[in-house]
């Protein structure tokens, strides 16, 4: 049955927006070259659209409310016919084949050359919306099954996805991709970090308390809180820079999950727009303009035998007004976890953005987005607690850790098209955050009396924005994508560092005002010689200015003092892709990247002693492919290869710099796709890393905490049932062992964590059920080697008594003057550890209110 | 859209919310001085609780005779408890107690999820005061002087049979470096 979805408008305007190529094939022959030749004249007229029957919306799709854009390539014959039409950018979901099936029966005003018809291939992109609006009154008045399987009735779109068609494929990276929200709905989705899971290779764990920013693995770094990852939503930098807890500390708890359109990832230096922090790799989370049904939700959920029940509550409205995009969302929570010492961990959320369409070339956007969190923490526990049988494993050691958070946001945006070839984007976003977070790590080691409890406060208010501008031009048949930008961040930041007792502060260790900008600006330039060949040069400038005010008169050394610096770097880029095998049922790309990356690193560093360098510069290298088998299989393999000048931390839990050495990774990503049917895929994908200390300490060059291997994939299959849509999802991710300590002597286990995700989607509700840790592992989740005292220990500096140990895998440690053991105590080095969630079922039920 | 639909699923959210709100309570425990108030004995007998520790809670702050502490979060588990007691000690006043008695419960104390544990504290129900006639033996005092409260018996040699203290002789800390002190800890790689 056809649903002729696409609309007049919508057709014509996209066509209005693609790029046309001209190209006359000499030959005249039958079959329509594969790709249009270079050396298009300057006299040559595009090709005018006459008729354009509608693309039937593939059924599935339909009832599924999922949506998608099709990038065609299509050869028009001098007789103004479609004579051939190919996938350039696939959207799956049957949207491809529709698409194709549906321009072949188009029929165009031919392009001319000198006033003759010639044959001529364009580009353009074909967008795939389900209607907006409810359903036809006659099916409105009898919902529920009736309703289904037609699906609503067609409805004209109004707002269409106007983004620039490019070249042949968008040159990118191997190891890049974008992942859309009708994949990651196939997994266990409770929070924003089960969404950013889809990217291969990074893994992430819970850490000390739902409240708290996870932990990140990607590319042999142990990305603490973020460092090295470059965390955004809509373009807006997650990522604090000069964090009280730690640089580059991105919390994504702000962020509700269901607002997530898609993920967009970008792994390495490669990628001129890509600034602060994008050394192992960006993520950016692309928001949603609208819902198609405004909706209520509530889930519960929690671990059997463990704690008490979690709860989440979600509102979204998105009225349909007839030239604005607009969505409105809230969600509540409250979550205990499996811990003895109750997490207690209640959120508040909010996001909220209207799209305006000014014009058929124009729109602009405001949004806002407010977040408020507070937990109690369980810490990190050492090892030999739970060997000892002093706590279970979901014990705590100081149950008054924990915090509180908020982020509150502003933002927009303007989009441009100028002309047909070019586009403008800028954006302007301006919010506050509060963090206060009470840690206790080395437990009674400084203080035997009181404990060694910190409160880490930071408080800021951050602005900044970005501007881009791109055309496409075409140079003696060559093409040319250029694209000019600029980033501005800044930071005004008060931040403390005080020891507490049970959540009260007794004596203060660190106050500091921070002033921090950051402005970057870029350039890129993609050639397209030929349609088997692209080429990307580019590069960026970023200035660092700062100021820190030292606000606590003290003799230490390590504290920073005042002062005012900046730093600047010009990082160059380059890639070439290669396409040696394009045919319809094998696709070939191979890759190859270069470029210089940086990460700031905390300024309040630069003024302490030893100081540290406000800009670290990263080096990445990759050599990559990418192939498409039979329509079905994905496969994509990258070998890279990344220099940091220095691993240069602030780290927050004690207040003091720590300077490290150069550092060298390399390793090999493999990730794979296989469509057995239309309604069944398997993914995988797994990383093999190497990270060392560019300088041999006698050890290979160890570096702790680096993963070594890490491996994701699953099983998904979504198909029609009765009146709606049925899915399953069973997915796995994990990470081997790795050494806890730069000697190795200490290791962290690896794990692997089993999900699976089963849910089922009407025309009026939705319901999903997910299990977490299906098969009940008991690891570690966050895991790191700590030197700490437990209250019964020896106290620091007395006489080794006879006997004395540190459970079965930690170690007496040294004496911190001499790094030697002398006999006497100085506390237990020992892997202490956030325990993995145990079995966790969550069931979320979804009404559809129009 | 469909305004009693609305209503009726807002209310079912809004019910379902407040019955999800019912949540764990924290595990938490206070400890009570049970010794006789002041005021029923002369000041030169009241026994004041100077500092108390359980499993993972501490009671850093005094409590004087027949007052209870503010509770503090623990988790579940069984340990014995541990305080020090401040013999005619005023706790109004700015001076430190001259004299201090390591006590320990004589029974292991537990607590389950989600209850308040009582640490109670009288002779009857510790070990350790010599003026109570149970006096805790070396071994257990020396846990607790050492381990437990080791910052206020720095440089001392506890006497568990006479409850009194002399200088230890070889002096406070150990030999071969530095002791850690507050707020010096060393640092760790990276910020957990």
């Amino acid at each position: 049955m056809r649903n002729p979805l696409i609309s007049t408008a919508a057709v014509g305007l996209t066509l209005l927006l693609s790029r046309p190529l001209l190209a006359q094939d000499p030959t005249g022959g039958a079959t329509p070259p594969a790709a249009p030749p270079a050396g298009a004249s300057a006299a040559a007229v595009a090709p005018v659209l006459r008729v354009h029957p509608d693309p039937v919306y593939p059924p599935d799709a339909l009832r599924e409310r999922v949506s998608g854009t099709v990038g065609l390539e299509i050869v028009v014959d001098e007789t103004g016919h479609v004579v051939d039409a190919k996938v350039v950018q696939a959207a799956g979901h049957g949207f491809d084949e529709a698409a194709v099936a549906a321009v072949k029966a188009w029929t165009f005003e031919p392009a001319r050359q000198n006033d003759a018809p010639i044959r001529a291939a364009i580009q353009l992109a074909l967008p795939f919306e389900p209607p907006l609006a409810s359903p036809p009154p006659a099916q409105a008045a009898t919902p529920g099954p009736a309703a289904h399987p037609t699906g609503p009735a067609p409805a004209i779109q109004k707002n269409i996805e106007t983004t620039l068609v490019l070249g042949r494929k968008p040159i990118s990276a191997a190891s890049s991709s974008a992942v859309r929200d009708r994949d990651f709905a196939l997994r266990p989705i409770g929070s924003v970090q089960d969404i950013l899971r889809v990217t291969p290779g990074l893994v992430m764990v819970q850490h000390s308390g739902g409240g708290k920013a996870n932990q990140y693995f990607l590319r042999g770094f142990d990305a603490d809180h973020g460092t090295d990852v470059a965390l955004s939503i809509d373009g807006i930098p997650i990522n604090m820079v000069s964090h009280a807890h730690g640089q580059g500390f991105s919390d994504t708890n702000f962020i509700i999950p269901e607002t997530v359109e898609r993920v967009e990832v970008s792994k390495g230096t490669y990628f001129a727009n890509q600034g602060d922090f994008a050394t192992a790799g960006a993520v950016n989370l692309v928001t949603r303009k609208s819902f198609e049904h405004s909706s209520v939700g509530l889930g519960f959920g929690g671990s059997p035998g463990h704690g008490s029940p979690s709860y989440r509550g979600l509102f979204i409205a998105s009225p349909k007004w007839d030239k604005a995009d607009a969505m409105f969302a809230a969600e509540v929570g409250r979550q205990d976890g499996p811990f003895d010492n109750p997490e207690g961990w209640d959120r508040y959320k909010l996001f909220n953005k209207i799209t305006l369409a000014l014009s058929p070339t124009s729109s602009m956007t405001f949004g806002e987005s407010s977040y408020s969190g507070n937990w109690h923490g369980s810490g990190q526990i050492p090892a030999r607690a739970v060997e000892q049988g002093l706590i279970s494993k979901f014990g705590s050691i100081d149950p008054s850790e924990g915090g509180n958070t908020a982020r509150h946001q502003l933002f927009m945006g303007y989009k441009l098209r100028p002309s047909e070839n070019s586009e403008l984007n800028a954006q302007a976003y301006a919010g506050t955050y509060r963090f206060n977070l009470f840690s206790n790590f080395t437990l009674y080691q400084g203080n035997p009396g009181a404990g060694d409890e910190i409160e880490q406060v930071d408080r800021r208010t951050f602005y900044g924005g970005a501007v881009s501008y791109r055309v496409l031009h075409e140079v003696g048949g060559i093409r040319f994508d250029t694209t000019i930008g600029s980033q501005l961040r800044s930071d005004d930041i008060h931040e403390e560092l005080w020891h507490a007792v049970q959540r009260l502060q007794t004596d203060q260790l660190r106050g500091n005002g921070v002033h921090e900008t950051l402005l970057g600006a870029y350039v890129n330039e993609e050639i397209t010689p030929a349609a088997w060949l692209r080429a990307n040069v580019g590069g960026r400038a970023d200035f660092l200015g700062f100021a820190v005010d030292n606000k606590l008169a003290t003799t230490d050394p390590a504290n920073p003092k005042s002062g005012i610096d900046g730093a600047h770097q010009f990082s160059p880029k380059a890639s070439l892709a290669v396409t040696p095998l394009d045919r319809k049922n094998a696709q070939l790309d191979v890759y190859v990247n270069w470029g210089h990356g940086f990460h700031s690193n905390d300024v309040r560093g630069v003024f302490a002693n030893p100081s540290v360098t406000p800009l670290t510069r990263a080096v990445g290298e990759e050599v990559g492919a990418r192939t498409r088998l039979w329509d079905r299989f994905d496969f994509g393999a990258a070998g890279w290869l990344l220099d940091l000048d220095s691993e240069t931390t602030w780290g927050g839990d004690d207040g003091t710099t720590n300077v490290g050495p150069a550092t060298k990774r390399y390793g090999l990503e493999f990730e794979t796709r296989y469509e057995f049917t239309p309604w069944l895929a398997a993914d995988g994908a797994v990383t093999f890393t190497h990270s060392q200390f560019s300088t041999d300490n006698a050890n290979g060059g160890g570096l702790a905490l680096a993963p070594k291997q890490t491996w994701s994939g699953g099983l998904s299959a979504r198909r029609e049932l009765g009146p709606g849509v049925g899915r399953v999802g069973l997915r796995f991710y994990g990470i081997g062992d790795r050494p806890a300590s730069d000697d190795g002597v200490l290791v962290a286990p690896g794990f692997t964590q089993f999900d699976a995700h089963v849910g089922y989607r009407h025309r009026w509700f939705d319901i999903a059920f997910d299990v977490e840790n299906l098969f009940n592992g008991g690891y570690r989740s966050a895991q790191f080697d700590t030197v700490s005292r437990l209250r019964g220990e020896p106290g620091i500096g007395q006489s080794l008594p006879a006997g004395a140990s540190c459970g079965s895998k930690g170690r007496l440690a040294s004496n911190p003057t001499s790094g030697a053991m002398d006999g006497h105590f100085w506390g237990c080095e020992d892997v202490d550890f956030t325990p993995a969630y145990p079995i966790t079922l969550r069931v979320m039920a979804t009404l559809f209110l129009d | 859209m469909n305004t009693t639909r609305i209503v009726a699923t807002v209310c079912a959210l809004c019910v379902s919310l407040a019955l999800g709100c019912n949540t764990s309570d924290p595990t938490s425990a206070v400890l009570s001085n049970d010794y006789p108030n002041a005021s029923d004995s002369s000041p030169a007998d009241s026994v004041v609780v100077y500092k108390g520790w359980w499993a993972v809670a501490q009671f850093p702050d005094p409590v004087a005779p027949g007052q209870v502490s503010d509770p503090v979060r623990v988790v579940q588990g069984a340990d014995y408890g541990y305080a020090l007691l401040a013999p005619g000690w005023d706790p109004a006043s700015w001076t430190a107690p001259e004299r201090l008695i390591p006590i320990r419960s004589a029974q292991k104390l537990s607590v389950a999820r989600g209850d308040t544990l009582n640490f109670a504290i009288s002779d009857a129900t510790t070990l350790g005061n010599c003026a109570g006639g149970k006096p805790l033996d070396q071994q257990d005092s020396d846990f607790i002087t050492q381990r437990i409260f080791p910052q206020e018996f720095a440089g001392l040699d506890y006497d568990a049979s006479q409850c009194t203290v002399v200088p230890t002789a070889e002096g406070a800390g150990g030999a071969g470096g530095t002791p850690v002190t507050a707020g010096g800890a060393p640092g760790q790689a990276g910020s957990p």
